[in-house]
């Protein structure tokens, strides 16, 4: 019992305490950490940060109301800052140095949010069974000649919903229901585990090429184990649609809050995150790509190739997530 | 007969219903503003029906199917040969075969898929003799029988523990005039044994089944999305709240159709206790031979519940191990032991109090008991959106100028909403424990001038002890593995073993989890070890 109300007022003491951010994040990496504490170094703004499961917070800013502590969103994916734009439960932010510093493509037209970072979808596949001129773009893979030779994860995953979410902007829902399908149909087996484990089963012999996210690459090459990054070794990375509208990417993004009540503080961390040195810590890190385009890659994202990225407007992507998820529903993509 | 029954109702008004019904009203209110949604217009509920839907259906009664099978499979003679002989090893068995209940089903997840990924040799193989629909029809095989064999691994504890209590004790008696009669083993087990222990067997089972139908990591992970995935689907990714809320109604008449058929089946037949507490039977010894079966039985759930999720995680935490941060973890398991100590004492004692007013009023009072306690039965993520937008709307009330603070994102939520889910883990024992005492102990404590108050302290308190220790540690061990719950309502800067392990889990990061999913277990042996030295479970 004591410690109980040891706990009780140890947070109401922990709340009331003044000059604090308070962050609101599905981003659970320690490069994050790392740069909340180079934040709180330079401004002396203290960030009180809460991580939660996925599509929650919203939910959570929407019920908390007007005594919500948020000030920042910061979440993974387009698609869900689209969502909490559309909840209302962001407010939109005029800033010369975000506008001048991050390509449109990469934040929203009305300055709800900003994306920080970028991950590309790529195919991953096995150079011996695979000759590189097969390759050309997502839609091929839906050829007759890649059955039983493809694999992706469940259609659950945020990851896929963008993609398929850009299928859609770039033609109609039609086509892309037409492609979830035969896409699934080609699989080697029905989607499940991580983007790891579909690399791991490429390696493994299973299929021959998988969709998968540059995040996943960085981590297995990267990793401790030693099985990993012989997994990673044995592997190709082929970045598709080169030669029409460019790889499908997807971005780490944030936005201030509507009911912030420090939106002065809250500018402040969105323009740290896209200065130099934040932007700096993403390759090296995470893997991901800097939404800054000056900033230089990491050695292993240089040795990946350079690229042409998708440059539809992710607010558009983010706005299609929901016609995605019902596509991918009809199309018995599980 | 309706007026004396309405006579009877007003006389039982008092401080001690009027509590009674206020804790089962705020416990339910969190269930009764989500629900409020369920006949709302829904963009997508239509669509869903005619895409999804059977299909998480189908796959929800697969798992639990599969898991309830199997798990009767192995807690029926695990149980039954702890209970009833006497072999080398069966002391240590008593214990060993309730650890797995301290593995969180993730842990278990992670672990196994990476067992999964060794058969893919075997389904290439297939391919390659059998062609490329044989080849899927092994990979599901396979992936499914994985999944019902990592869930069943870490559930059956629950089946066994009531299995084992009620073979030992209960019906001892019985077996003994069994053996007198000249019944053989076998047939004691199947005749007499087996039908008495109906009402434990559901118990345990009941367990299984609501927390199978809860969990979202396993089957996500293994592509067998069930309804509660689906609630996750339609409420975050679709956006459409009122979805969700169907989505769960239908996971909760699935749970109650199980319990009701059960019901049903069983009917008139009536389950009278032990005759008597204090009988002590005579367990018979096993030949060498049948105990070193015995044992190899026995070590079969063991091995793939506990000993193997621990080799594997301790050889992941010594990969990570290179740049671990203790200071860090130091923080988590303070803030989940501080916290899951902390509540399973309220969640006990609020038990106990919930309880003993079963004794003073009976009937009625029984069914609002029940009734606090059915949180255990509602997806978890329910009963966290519930909580979320019932303290949402009081801080934004009028009310809210009462008191200075703000109840969402409060340790306070989170606690509330543990409450609701946890109450009946330790009601459940503290009920039986109550229902072993006399009938009249409470007539005659107040026909000698006793207050309620005193009896409850004085006489029901030193009679339950036990039980409510029992109950209150199986809450501390639920509460250190909570995950959904905890995500979706901790406060700032919160971070538990449970959410750090998920977390680096889910994102790839699988070594970086194992040091706080070996804690968690280390928390979960721990409360067992309690458990089992000071009670009989």
């Amino acid at each position: 019992m004591k410690i109980l109300l040891g706990i009780l007022a140890a947070a109401f003491i922990a709340s009331s305490q003044a000059e604090t951010l308070t962050v609101y994040t599905y981003r659970h990496y320690e490069s994050d950490e790392i740069l909340f504490k180079k934040f709180t170094e330079k401004t002396g703004i203290e960030l009180e940060v809460v991580k939660s499961k996925a599509g929650t917070l919203i939910d959570r800013i929407k019920s908390e109301g007007e005594k919500s502590p948020a000030d920042i969103l910061l979440t993974v994916d387009a698609g869900r800052l689209h969502l909490a734009k559309e909840a209302g439960v962001l407010q939109s932010l005029r800033s010369e140095t975000l506008e001048a510093r991050i390509p449109a493509h990469l934040r929203d037209s009305e300055g709800f949010w900003f994306g920080f970072t970028q991950r590309a979808r790529v195919i991953a596949y096995a150079p011996e069974r695979v000759k590189p001129e097969e390759l050309s773009t997502y839609e091929a893979l839906a050829g007759p000649e890649w059955k039983g030779r493809v694999i992706a994860r469940s259609s659950s995953n945020i990851y896929n919903q963008s993609l398929l979410a850009s299928i859609i902007a770039n033609t109609d829902e039609k086509t892309a229901i037409a492609w979830a399908g035969a896409v699934r149909k080609n699989m080697a087996r029905p989607p499940q585990g991580s983007d790891r484990d579909q690399m791991r089963a490429v390696v493994a012999g299973l299929a021959d090429a998988a969709v998968v996210n540059t995040y996943y690459l960085g981590l297995l090459a990267n990793s401790d184990s030693e099985a990993d990054r012989k997994v990673a070794s044995q592997l190709a990375f082929f970045f598709p649609n080169q030669n029409d509208r460019g790889t499908h990417i997807n971005v780490s993004g944030a936005g201030i809050v509507a009911t912030s009540d420090n939106v002065a503080g809250a500018q402040k961390f969105l323009e740290f995150l896209a200065s130099d040195e934040a932007q700096k810590v993403f390759p090296a890190t995470t893997s991901e790509y800097p939404a800054v385009p000056w900033i230089e890659w990491s050695p292993l994202q240089q040795s990946w190739g350079a690229f042409t990225a998708d440059t539809t407007a992710l607010s558009k992507v983010g706005e299609l997530n929901a016609a995605a998820i019902r596509c991918f529903n009809l199309s018995g993509w599980e | 007969m309706i007026a004396s029954g309405a006579r009877s109702f007003w006389r039982g008004i008092d401080g001690w219903s009027t509590s009674v019904a206020i804790c089962a009203l705020v416990l339910l209110a969190p269930l009764i503003a989500v629900f409020f949604g369920l006949f709302e217009p829904s963009a997508y509920w239509g669509h869903l029906a005619g895409t999804v839907l059977p299909g998480y259906i189908a796959n929800t009664l697969i798992v639990v199917l599969g898991v309830g099978i199997l798990s009767v499979a192995i807690a029926v003679p695990t149980a039954w040969l702890v209970a009833s002989f006497d072999f080398t090893g069966r002391r240590f068995w008593e214990w060993a075969l309730i650890m797995p209940l301290a593995v969180p089903t993730f842990t278990s997840a992670f672990v196994y898929y990476d067992v999964l990924n060794f058969s893919i040799p075997l389904i290439v193989k297939v391919r390659e003799l059998f062609g490329f629909d044989a080849s899927q029809w092994t990979e599901r095989v396979i992936r499914y029988g994985t999944l019902i064999i990592l869930l069943t691994s870490v559930l059956y504890p629950y089946l066994f523990t009531c299995l084992r209590v009620a073979f030992s004790r209960e019906q001892s008696v019985y077996f003994e005039a069994g053996r007198v009669l000249g019944q053989s083993n076998g047939s004691i087990f199947r005749r007499v044994a087996l039908p008495l222990a109906r009402p434990a067997l559901v118990a345990g089972l009941s367990l299984i089944v609501m927390e199978v139908v809860n969990d979202y990591g396993a089957v996500n992970f293994f592509g067998v999305p069930t309804l509660t995935e689906g609630i996750f689907r339609s409420w975050f990714g679709l956006g459409d709240r009122v979805a969700g809320i169907r989505l769960a109604a239908v996971v909760i008449c699935l749970v109650f159709f199980i319990l009701a058929l059960e019901r049903w089946q069983r009917r008139r037949k009536r389950f009278a206790p032990a005759l008597s507490n204090t009988y002590t039977h005579e367990r018979l010894a096993l030949s060498r031979k049948r105990a070193i079966l015995a044992n190899v039985l026995c070590a079969v759930p063991f091995i793939i519940g506990f000993i193997y999720p621990v080799a594997k995680l301790t050889h992941w935490a010594i990969i990570a191990s290179t740049d671990f941060n203790f200071l860090r973890f130091l923080k988590q398991v303070s803030t989940s032991l501080s916290l899951a100590v902390g509540i399973s004492i309220l969640i006990a004692l609020l038990a106990f109090f919930l309880a003993y007013c079963t004794r003073l009023h009976g009937g009625l009072f029984r069914r609002y008991t029940d009734s606090a306690t059915i949180g255990y039965a509602i997806p978890s993520v329910v009963t966290g959106v519930g909580v979320m937008t019932l303290l949402g709307a009081l801080d934004n009330s009028p009310l809210a100028s009462i008191w200075s603070f703000t109840l969402s994102g409060s340790v306070a939520a989170i606690s509330f909403a543990y409450t609701v889910r946890f109450l009946t883990v330790a009601y459940m024992p503290a009920l039986s424990g109550i229902e072993r005492t006399c009938g009249s102990l409470q007539e005659v404590s107040q026909s000698l001038g006793q207050s309620r108050w005193r009896s409850m302290t004085k006489i029901y308190w030193p009679l339950l002890r036990g039980n409510l220790l029992a109950g209150g540690t199986l809450v501390f061990i639920d509460l250190t593995k909570e995950l959904p719950l905890t995500l979706i309502l901790r406060p700032s800067g919160f971070e538990t073993l449970a959410t750090h392990a998920f977390g680096f889990a889910k994102e790839g990061l699988i070594y970086d989890s194992a040091f706080p999913s070996l804690m968690i277990i280390l928390l979960g042996v721990w409360g067992l070890r309690i458990i089992h030295r000071y009670t009989e479970i």
